[in-house]
């Protein structure tokens, strides 16, 4: 598909005078609350995990803004379609937006779908009192388009560093564009959700990875160790745990064996031992796979993989310590344990009765070897000649 | 005082330093003295004619120009110096060899300073003067101060108020004047890797399980060893040699039984040492023990030098200095003048710089936009106008009309021709 046509289809971000953004990069910039909260695990309302996601529709107006940046949207010529109130007459009058994007006042909600599920009365989808949500944007064409975006983002959060070349980056690209084109426009939305659930199936383990990544680099170095303190409490208590249970397990059995060679069946008792420890394996297994990893600390690994020795490395100045060359000199010499060294201060750091010498780290050992490896090391060289 | 002179003259000097760092087989040959500061006697031999050779000219031509700012200050003229009195290499050498003893003198006797500090400091004295000419910079001043900045860089530092009254003569501004100077003629290389290491090391490594480790005769031999180290440091070997050629070769000077038999003892046990045959390395200490051997000695065994003919080439050194050089000369006053007139129209035209910026921030809008015809601008308020003195000029017109008010006191008018007139071009008057 040419991608002049990709342009075109951003039209309706365009035009308001917003800012069309990447798929992956979406999600951060409408909802910044929406990564922490499904990485710390606390509920959210957004996104198709929202509560609401078996009731046939996907996402969910409103957008929830944990820096108050955001606000409700609301004006003066308010009307509700339903029951014509206005702002006029009832100044508190609050419009919300259904899932089926249609708007109506709080008392209507409250009236319509106090008993339970009911047809919305502009298009007959069965609508329930808890999905409405606040309206963020005076254009409800592009609250829905914020919404559809919010979901791909969630899905589609591959990076350029997941794609061999830049070509695929783009293909792929252009394929999640092209999707949330026919998601918007209700183009082949069943085929189109199709291939939403088809490409869900096959990548969940890296959308999963994807979207802790996501979510441990929104977070502050300070949030990022927190994290990272909870995962490893979370380690000891389960080591702990586990540790609790196999000792009360051992306890167990131990009686179980003494019981059996009580009774004189040694043969049970093997068993027994037999069963206890391949038990104790296949949990210390489980257990080992139930650990959290160390989040931050691996994405910190991750930053620094550059090499400081190679020639393209471009990071903060690191200084390499220096490392004496292996030449062959170190085998023309073998240090002694002890000399003859009539210096007056060899003589006082030999008795070093107050061990104020070697406090510090000092050797007279290594002082004699520099000192020997001095007069050898370039014994050797033939010294120049002519010009 | 000399310290811009200085810079001028020592940026050619600055040496390798930038050199980049290159992995080799062993420590030494990662050193800047091996990279930098290792030469054939024939290289010194021309380095050194040629460094004469250039500063003979330098001075002649600053001697001449010495001679014209004479004239011009009105001194009276002196003679330049005939070209025999120009000092030759080998004086130029004899003189140093004469201060690099007193460098030994001065740190044993005057500071008590370790053996380091006086090995780096006449290291730093022969490397300058690799650089450098004694007809250029004498070495009267140079030699403290390549004995401070060794001092310094062998951590052994003395502060200069005590480091100042030892020398007879000399100021606290000489040394910080040159430092600079010295520490970029040695490109700032300063770790220097001298003998007396090696020699101690050789002490040790002489009491390796040999047969019969000779200790007594070992111990006997060391005040001997390192006389002859403190007159190896009067010759050239630190830039032909290795510091371990010279070291083993102090001790084959005092002791060569023991190294004879030390070496037949080790290329017994491992024919490939140290990466040369026996033969060439006696050969090599033959080389240094000669070289060694050179240097004259006192009744004392130390190491002498011909102090009438120091003193001599000192008197001739006198007639042909770079004037350039020497505060109190002609030369060096006016290039001084030249300089400082200099300096201050630096200083002029940057503060008029900076006065401008500082007007141009303060308009907010930008510089006054010039334009060629100036005249041509409309007074948007009652002209204030100063009468010509030629009354026919119009500024003295313009009382007749509208409401300028003649202010006989002053001879002036003040005001234009009425309001109307406001915003009217100065042209359409005529």
């Amino acid at each position: 598909m040419p991608s002049a046509g990709a342009a075109a289809k951003k039209g309706i971000f365009s035009a308001r005078g917003i800012k069309p953004s990447a798929p992956r990069k979406s999600g951060g910039a409408s909802g910044s609350g929406s990564g922490i909260a499904s990485g710390s695990g606390s509920g959210s309302r957004i996104g198709p995990s929202a509560k609401g996601g078996d009731e046939g529709y996907l996402y969910l107006a409103g957008v929830k803004d944990g820096s108050k940046r955001v606000s409700e949207f609301s004006s003066e010529q308010d009307v509700c379609p339903i029951c014509h109130t206005d702002r006029q007459f009832n100044p508190t009058l609050r419009l919300l937006v259904s899932p089926c994007y249609h708007r109506m006042c709080e008392s209507c909600i409250d009236r319509l779908f106090t008993l339970g599920p009911e047809p919305c009365p502009t298009c007959g989808r069965v609508l329930r009192k808890a999905n409405f949500q606040h309206q963020t944007f005076e254009d409800l064409r592009v609250e829905r388009e914020v919404s559809v975006r919010r979901r791909m983002a969630e899905t589609f959060n591959k990076r350029e560093s997941d794609f061999e070349n830049m070509r695929e980056y783009d293909d792929y690209l252009e394929n999640v564009e092209n999707w949330t084109f026919n998601l918007l426009n209700e183009i082949d939305v069943e085929a189109t959700e199709k291939a939403i659930a088809s490409y869900t199936r096959s990548n969940t383990s890296l959308i999963a990875s994807n979207k802790e990544r996501l979510a441990l680099e929104l977070l502050s170095q300070a949030e990022r160790d927190e994290v990272d303190k909870r995962g490893r409490e979370e380690r000891v208590r389960m080591i702990e745990e586990a540790g609790r249970f196999e000792r009360a397990e051992e306890e167990r059995v131990k009686v179980e064996i003494i019981d059996a060679l009580g009774k004189g069946l040694v043969a049970k008792a093997e068993e027994v031992r037999g069963r206890h420890e391949l038990a104790k394996q296949h949990r210390a297994a489980t257990l080992a796979k139930a650990m959290p990893a160390n989040q931050a600390k691996d994405e910190a690994k991750e930053e620094n993989t550059t090499d400081p020795l190679a020639d393209d490395y471009t990071g903060p100045y690191v200084a390499i310590p220096y490392n004496p060359p292996e030449g062959g000199y170190r085998d023309w010499y073998s240090p002694k344990e002890e000399y003859v060294d009539g210096r007056s201060w060899v003589v006082w750091v030999k008795e070093d009765r107050e061990g104020k010498v070697r406090g510090g780290g000092w050797d007279l050992k290594t002082f004699w070897n520099n000192e020997v490896e001095a007069g050898v090391i370039s014994l050797g060289l033939e010294p120049l000649k002519g010009l | 005082m000399t310290t811009a002179i200085i810079s001028e003259s020592a940026n050619a000097e600055a040496g390798p330093s930038t050199a980049r760092f290159q992995p080799g087989p062993s420590t030494y040959h990662e050193s800047s003295q091996f990279r930098h500061w290792r030469y054939s006697p024939e290289q010194l031999a021309q380095i050194r004619s040629e460094l004469n050779r250039k500063s003979v000219e330098v001075v002649a031509r600053n001697q001449d120009l010495e001679r014209k700012a004479q004239i011009e200050l009105n001194h009276n003229p002196t003679e330049p110096a005939p070209a025999a009195a120009y000092l030759s290499v080998d004086d130029e050498l004899l003189l140093l060899r004469f201060y690099c003893i007193q460098v030994s003198k001065i740190c044993r006797h005057g500071f008590g300073l370790p053996e380091v500090v006086e090995a780096t400091a006449i290291s730093y004295l022969k490397r300058f003067y690799l650089k450098n000419s004694v007809m250029e910079w004498h070495p009267k001043t140079i030699m403290p101060t390549c004995l401070f900045l060794a001092a310094k860089t062998t951590n052994y530092p003395v502060l200069i108020d005590a480091f100042i009254p030892k020398f007879a003569k000399l100021q606290a501004s000489d040394i910080i004047d040159t430092e600079f100077l010295v520490a970029q003629s040695l490109a700032f290389e300063f770790w220097v890797r001298g003998a007396d290491k090696g020699v101690r090391g050789w002490f040790l490594e002489f009491q390796q399980e040999q047969p019969s480790p000779p200790i007594s005769a070992l111990q006997a031999a060391l005040p001997s060893t390192l006389l002859a180290l403190s007159r190896s440091r009067l010759t050239d070997l630190e830039f032909t040699h290795t510091p371990s050629q010279i070291a083993l070769g102090c001790w084959s000077l005092s002791a060569p039984s023991i190294v004879r038999n030390f070496l037949d003892w080790r290329y017994s046990t491992l024919p490939t040492a140290y990466n040369m045959s026996q033969e060439r390395l006696l050969e090599i200490l033959e080389d240094v023990k000669s070289a060694i051997e050179s240097v004259g000695v006192d009744g004392a065994g130390e190491a002498e030098v011909d102090v009438k003919g120091v003193k001599g080439v000192d008197k001739r050194l006198r007639g042909c200095t770079n004037p350039e050089k020497t505060p109190g000369t002609a030369l060096y006053l006016q290039r001084k003048q030249r300089q400082e007139a200099q300096e201050a129209s630096l200083r002029a035209s940057k503060s008029l710089k900076a006065n401008k910026e500082l007007a141009d921030r303060d308009m907010v809008f930008g510089d006054v936009i010039q334009t060629d015809n100036n005249n041509k601008r409309k007074p948007l308020s009652p002209m204030i106008t100063i009468p010509s003195p030629n009354p026919a000029d119009k500024g003295a017109r313009l009382e007749e009309g509208g409401m300028g008010i003649r202010d006989e006191a002053m001879g002036m008018i003040i005001g234009g021709k009425g309001l109307k007139e406001v915003g009217r071009s100065l042209e359409e008057e005529e």
